[in-house]
């Protein structure tokens, strides 16, 4: 059970969102422009370095809801379930191993980031 | 030096807002909602938190700018900040600032590290819902701006002092346009 009364039909950090309408609502933003915003990385990538992050940090919902979305979006479920285990084994580019494996290097770091907030935030709903 | 090529001399996170101008909006945004519109918690208090987490997260930049910001809003010298590294032995803490301060050290280690314990001691201090929720959301997002900050390699000044122009600035303006084109 959360620890603060958020709405039961609204899980993980959508429940958080809602509680909160004007802190949720630069969340919402930077969510959107980071994860849809015009890219060179496909959202599909993105999609994966959000649930490989969020697998890492042991965070239910967030690997949930971003494995299936990654899932969509790059039309398998093979992609994932290799990148979350392995990076390196996982059939994706060179270049996403790299923003995905080791320490967080150049330019995707901010949905790293991100994820890593949300994650710790969602900790709010147990 | 920085692992990007930000075109710019700006030390830690204003570095990268001015990089990136379409994600420094809502990371500016976030900030002023959190750290200075009204709330039950005052301004110093919140930036107590953000300055706490970013020390615990070893993140040089963001504990000082913003330790710097509150020994500007509670009118206090810069040696301040090195209370706030120490955890405060010498300031008069509130016991609901004392549990909200153990909240946001739990959710630094990771979110799964809050128990009910310590939510029942904010509450019992008399800590609101809205207050704890706020305190888990900083201590997150500082997280986050921190890894931001450090996962880039931005620069920043050496010494305490440094900040103090910067914390007048942030205790004055907030959060708003900061960094931005």
């Amino acid at each position: 059970m959360p620890y603060i009364p958020l709405e039961d039909h609204l899980p993980g950090i959508t429940g958080l969102l809602e509680y909160r309408k004007d802190s949720g609502q630069p969340i919402r933003e930077l969510t959107q422009i980071l994860m849809r915003g015009q890219s060179s990385l496909t959202e599909g990538e993105r999609e994966l370095i959000a649930a490989v992050v969020s697998n890492g940090n042991q965070c239910k919902f967030c690997t949930t809801a971003h494995t299936a979305a990654a899932d969509l979006l790059i039309g398998d479920q093979q992609t994932s379930q290799m990148a979350k285990h392995d990076i390196n084994s996982a059939p994706v580019s060179e270049k996403m191993k790299g923003l995905n494996g080791g320490q967080m290097k150049a330019t995707r770091i901010s949905i790293c980031t991100n994820h890593f907030m949300i994650n710790s935030y969602i900790a709010i709903k147990q | 030096m920085a692992h990007i090529e930000l075109k710019n001399e700006m030390p830690g996170i204003v570095g990268l807002l001015n990089f990136r101008p379409e994600t420094a909006g809502p990371l500016n945004n976030l900030a002023e909602v959190l750290l200075v519109q009204d709330n039950s918690l005052t301004r110093g208090e919140r930036e107590m938190i953000a300055s706490s987490v970013s020390y615990w997260n070893d993140c040089h930049f963001c504990h000082s700018s913003h330790g710097a910001a509150a020994a500007n809003l509670l009118n206090k010298p810069v040696d301040f900040l090195t209370e706030i590294k120490q955890g405060f032995p010498n300031t008069d803490v509130s016991p609901k600032m004392k549990a909200l301060l153990q909240i946001a050290g739990k959710v630094q280690k990771g979110g799964k590290y809050v128990t009910e314990e310590d939510i029942r001691n904010a509450k019992e201090a008399g800590a609101t819902d809205v207050e704890i929720h706020d305190t888990v959301l900083i201590a997150a997002a500082f997280c986050m701006y921190n890894r931001y900050v450090d996962g880039l390699a931005t620069w920043a000044p050496k010494e305490d002092e440094a900040f103090m122009p910067m914390g007048k600035m942030l205790a004055e303006r907030g959060y708003v346009g900061a960094g931005e084109k």
